[in-house]
């Protein structure tokens, strides 16, 4: 057993693993909104990001509407799918909810995949980011002042981390607002909140439409990295991988997130440079073994996540 | 002493200046000085994921190609090492882009691989167009030739309007013309089956021919027995089936069992072209029927040379794309032993030059030869084990000769060949 | 379902038992006018042989959903390792069938008992102890997720990812009257799980272990009050989820001829639906849900191309959920 310290150092490769952190980071903001802040177990994270993302390139593609408007109506559009999903299965208790979204972000993958005229079908599509190259190069002239101008992915990374910490801002500032307390009265207590008079059902759906929100932002920038959108960029694996992430980083802390993000995805990436005597598709199982037994060993020892609070924890199952 | 050290500075000064220009002099007069390098071939493969089944056998092919350029190297008297490094795209863009890079980090100055269109497509607009680093996808759809991709791809797998035309033409000469036979259609929901499916559904089409379907499936179903009585419904006049050998396995086994399928009327395309049957595949389903591949998979020396080499080494069997992923690192090598030197836009510049009938022709076998050449500045043609390597301006194999073969008892025979150039 | 009205339950009951009757007559009333449709359009013979496939893959479908129904039922957990464990059952019947010569019944015998060994430790190992933390449902949960990524890879890990079969002949079929055909081994498959799946249903339906078991689900505290050996029970019931998902595996693996690490977890959606189909808790329920899915599905091919199979299924357990969240057959209002 081996270690390739070369590449283990170098700097662009960092930075993609940046990049992948900082939308999952974003993609689990939303889920700590959900399952950490009201309780709700959304398990279809990763159909509201697929929706997100093929709204962004239809709207460009098809439609040619200024990238900027597309990535905001992208937000929009998927807002709606979560409030849509979310009338249909928010009064459902826990487990049947995260069957009912998890069914419905499978039945988003099938529709990309099998209505071609609209989502390019298997091929996917490609080509909408035309803008995005342009605002890169003009961003990495401006880095290329500092030195870091031939770090390509460098724009992304920025522009990914800087989402974040506006919506990290957003959310936090939220918390504490009256609008936010609901919420956490919501988790605690279902009944005790809906005796107080407020409209549970309102503040889920309200709580469900902005994850899927960010899920989309998620999903665009996803798209923006890869280049291309097709079907099994959002697999189920995505919404797993995104609970990994938010029980890493603590339920109920949306900062947290970001350190799960990071951690999950530096020990994932690092290792696949750890040399094992083994064939290649063995090596790669352990890549997801070691995500099977972060769930397993964060769950049974420190529940709370690495620095979250245990009594956030008492969630009703 | 200063003496003594103005006079060992004046010799030296000499003596470097007579080196510089005698140097000159052998550059403008087309000697080439032995390069010293080591070459990485950075190898992209999906070890896990839905393509997870080819990674293994892919990369045992280009670990065989650098294993057979180090001793070419060595016999041509080169002091040039080659070196393979790897990485699993997981069949996924995103972990495909993450792998691409942790290689290219480790000093890959050519790229083969990845197996699918979308991954290759992440690649090359995210890293390999920018820093001007050749890739050799194994991914065969049509989609790829279209991107701009500034000269950097290059692939051993010809695309799929050629594949299916190759099919067309097998059927339409087993049914003697196209015009009102009907033939039915089946393939794998994926960006591979997919675009072949359509391909060949228009160029039947536009001939007069009548298609049933195309009857698209999950590759991840329990069962398949509707679909499959789909298919075989009105006895077609042939089926078509563009798919991978898991997959298949499946449907062709629900194929027999409707009891009214035929091998004899089966086309399948090259992912299937598996010699011999794999246990998976249930070999009454195979035995008869017809397969396209591009090149001479089974007839040509060295294709038979390949089968010994990869069957007497360590690891896993024969499978559908081995040989066009060996030829992409032997074309790798051959382009940096060419190139002179571990780099990366000059490997790319290299390679549409090693394809192609002006040069003179060397397979595999004759690799040591081929650098010798290379190296004195002579134009080769490389003729692979998956065919005669002929790149267009797109970068694809533009040869369009296909290998008709037939299974019989067990493994793929040569029937003829087509040429289904554009 | 039955019970909560023979039981003499109080009145809410017997509206539960109302509300699911109402709830069948619809299902077969969906049945009928499905089945018409599909014969005056399509035809008997074509009608028949995709109801043929449907038994087929329903069978797939009723013997994967019923360990995931118990245990639900009686743990409120929902299991994502689930599917994990039909490939870990079916991996242990190859290796005994090809890789060390067994003959078939002795290697499914030992996947099914491999298998129910994994779910009892795994019980033993996890389950117990973190019911003795009170843990959460949400805590449960994820660890179902980790442990079917563990499970999953250490397969792959074993076995590599590469296709295997068992030896069997996939493709014989027999001819039944009517020019309809059914796979010689989807044959053996269908009769030896439904014969397993009505065995296992009917002993539930009336052995103590199975009032046992309805006992916990109901009221996990009060059957413990009431003198219940709750350890013993839920042991049991992992030993027979873990059993019948095992032999799940084999049968489904066998029949469609080929295995990959991936099979079970590229089932567990569908095995939600059946379940949720069937409602949950219930081996008759996961029987009835299983089936109606699998006649869904291939029914559905001969409408819509069958690219659309797969989310068939996703559509109807959102339905499902919507229309009845305990289930079509499901008794109801469990909290």
């Amino acid at each position: 057993m081996t270690i390739d310290l070369t590449a283990l150092a170098a700097p662009d490769f960092w930075i993609g693993v940046g990049i992948v952190a900082g939308i999952y980071s974003i993609f689990s903001l939303g889920l700590q909104l959900n399952v950490g802040l009201t309780g709700i177990l959304n398990f279809g994270q990763a159909g509201f990001m697929a929706v997100g993302a093929y709204a962004m390139a239809i709207l460009i593609l098809r439609f040619h509407w200024p990238a900027p408007v597309a990535l905001a109506a992208s937000a929009a559009i998927a807002m709606l799918a979560g409030v849509v999903i979310g009338a249909a299965s928010l009064r459902l208790s826990g487990d049947y909810l995260a069957m009912a979204t998890i069914a419905a972000a499978q039945l988003v993958s099938g529709v990309a995949q099998n209505a071609a005229p609209l989502t390019g079908g298997n091929q996917g599509l490609l080509g909408y980011d035309a803008a995005w190259t342009t605002l890169a190069r003009w961003m990495l002239a401006r880095l290329s002042a500092v030195g870091l101008g031939d770090q390509s992915q460098l724009p992304l990374f920025i522009v990914t981390w800087a989402i974040f910490g506006l919506a990290l801002a957003l959310l936090t500032g939220l918390r504490g607002t009256p609008w936010g307390r609901v919420l956490r009265a919501i988790r605690e207590d279902e009944a005790a909140a809906a005796a107080l008079g407020k409209n549970v059902f309102a503040y889920k759906l309200q709580s469900l439409a902005i994850a899927a929100g960010l899920a989309a932002l998620a999903g665009d920038l996803l798209a923006l990295n890869i280049t291309l959108i097709y079907p099994q960029s959002f697999s189920a694996d995505v919404t797993f991988i995104g609970f990994a992430v938010l029980v890493l980083g603590g339920l109920g802390s949306f900062a947290g997130v970001a350190l799960g993000s990071v951690l999950l995805w530096s020990v994932l990436e690092a290792a696949s440079f750890v040399r094992l005597p083994l064939a290649a598709d063995k090596v790669a199982a352990v890549q997801m073994l070691i995500v099977g037994l972060v769930l397993i060993a964060v769950m049974v020892w420190r529940p709370e996540g690495l620095r979250g609070k245990r009594e956030e924890m008492v969630l009703r199952g | 002493m200063t003496r003594a050290r103005h006079a060992t500075a004046l010799i030296t000064s000499i003596a470097l200046i007579l080196g510089i220009a005698a140097g000159g002099a052998m550059m403008t007069s087309g000697v080439i000085a032995a390069p010293s390098f080591t070459m990485t071939i950075g190898d992209l493969e999906p070890y896990t994921g839905d393509l997870g089944p080819l990674g293994a056998p892919a990369d045992k092919a280009v670990k065989l190609a650098t294993a057979q350029l180090n001793q070419a190297a060595k016999q041509a008297g080169l002091a040039v090492t080659f070196k393979m490094v790897t990485a699993d795209t997981r069949s996924d863009p995103q972990a495909a882009l993450s792998a691409a890079r942790q290689l290219i980090d480790q000093g890959a100055t050519c790229l083969t691989g990845p197996a699918s269109t979308p991954e290759s497509l992440a690649i090359l607009n995210s890293i390999t167009k920018a820093r001007r680093i050749p890739m050799l996808p194994s991914a065969s759809s049509t989609r790829l030739r279209t991107v701009d991709d500034g000269h950097t791809i290059f692939r051993t797998v010809p695309p799929d309007n050629l594949q299916a035309r190759a099919l067309v033409l097998a059927v339409k000469q087993q049914l003697g013309g196209a015009q009102g036979k009907t033939v039915a259609i089946g393939y794998q929901n994926s960006p591979y089956g997919e675009g072949l499916a359509n391909t060949f559904k228009q160029s039947w089409t536009a001939m007069g021919g009548r298609i049933q379907g195309p009857f698209g499936y999950d590759p991840n179903q329990p069962s398949y027995d509707t679909e499959a009585a789909k298919i075989v419904a009105g006895s077609p006049d042939a089926f078509v089936f563009a798919d991978f050998p898991d997959t298949f396995g499946k449907v062709s086994a629900a194929l027999l069992r409707t009891g009214k399928f035929s091998a004899a009327k089966l086309f399948v395309s090259d992912a299937l072209a598996v010699s011999p049957i794999p246990a998976t595949i249930p070999a009454a389903a195979l035995n008869g029927a017809h397969a396209v591949n591009a090149g001479s998979p089974t007839g040509t020396p060295q294709a038979q040379a390949f089968n010994t080499l990869y069957l007497s080494a360590p690891g896993p069997k024969r499978s559908a794309l081995d040989a066009n992923n060996f030829d992409s690192g032997i074309l790798c090598g051959l382009a940096a032993v060419a190139a002179g030197a571990n780099t990366p836009s000059l490997i790319a510049t290299q390679l549409p030059k090693l394809s192609g009938p002006a040069g003179s022709p060397f397979t595999y076998l004759q690799l040591a030869a081929a650098m010798r050449a290379l190296r004195a500045g002579t134009r080769i043609h490389y003729v692979g084990v998956s065919g005669p390597i002929e790149f267009n301006a797109q970068g694809d194999t533009s040869a369009g000769t296909y290998d008709l073969s037939t299974w019989k008892n067990g493994a793929l025979v040569l029937v003829r060949q087509i040429n289904a150039k554009e | 379902m039955l019970n909560a009205a023979r039981s003499g339950t109080p009145p809410p009951a017997d509206a539960r038992a109302a509300a699911t009757g109402a709830g069948r007559r619809w299902v077969a009333a969906a049945c009928i006018a499905a089945l018409a449709a599909l014969l005056a359009s399509r035809g008997a013979e074509t009608a028949a042989q995709a109801t043929i496939n449907g038994l087929v893959t329903g069978t797939y479908f009723a013997l994967g959903a019923v360990g995931l129904s118990l245990v639900f039922g009686v743990l409120r957990l929902v299991n994502f390792a689930h599917g994990d464990m039909l490939t870990f059952g079916a991996y242990v019947a190859l290796f005994l069938n090809a890789g060390s010569g067994w003959p078939i019944v002795p290697a499914t015998l030992g996947g099914v008992l491999a298998t129910a060994a994994l779910a009892a430790a795994s019980e033993l190992a996890i389950w117990r102890p973190m019911r003795a933390r009170r843990a959460g449902g949400f805590q449960m949960l994820l660890i179902t997720v980790g442990l079917a990524f563990v499970i999953r890879n250490c397969i792959q890990l074993a076995a590599g990812a590469d296709p295997l079969q068992l030896r069997l002949d996939v493709t014989s079929a027999v001819a039944l009257p009517g020019g309809l055909r059914i796979g010689t081994v989807e044959l053996w498959v269908v009769v030896a799980g439904l014969g397993a799946l009505l065995a296992v249903a009917t002993l539930l339906r009336y052995g103590r272990l199975g009032k046992e078991m309805r006992a916990l689900a109901d009221n996990l505290s009060l059957a413990e009050v009431a003198g219940i050996d709750t350890r013993r029970v839920i042991l049991a019931t992992w030993l027979f989820a873990g059993a019948l998902a095992g032999l799940a595996g084999v049968l489904s693996s066998a029949a469609a001829g080929i295995l990959t690490p991936n099979f079970g977890f590229q089932l567990l959606l569908s095995l939600f639906a059946a379940t949720i189909l069937g409602g949950i808790g219930n081996a008759y329920g996961a029987l009835a849900g299983g089936l109606l899915l699998g006649f869904a599905e291939e029914w559905s091919a001969l409408f819509v191309d069958a690219r659309w199979k797969l989310a068939v299924g996703f559509v109807i357990l959102i339905l499902t959920l919507l229309v009845r969240p305990n289930g079509l057959l499901g008794r109801p209002a469990l909290k």
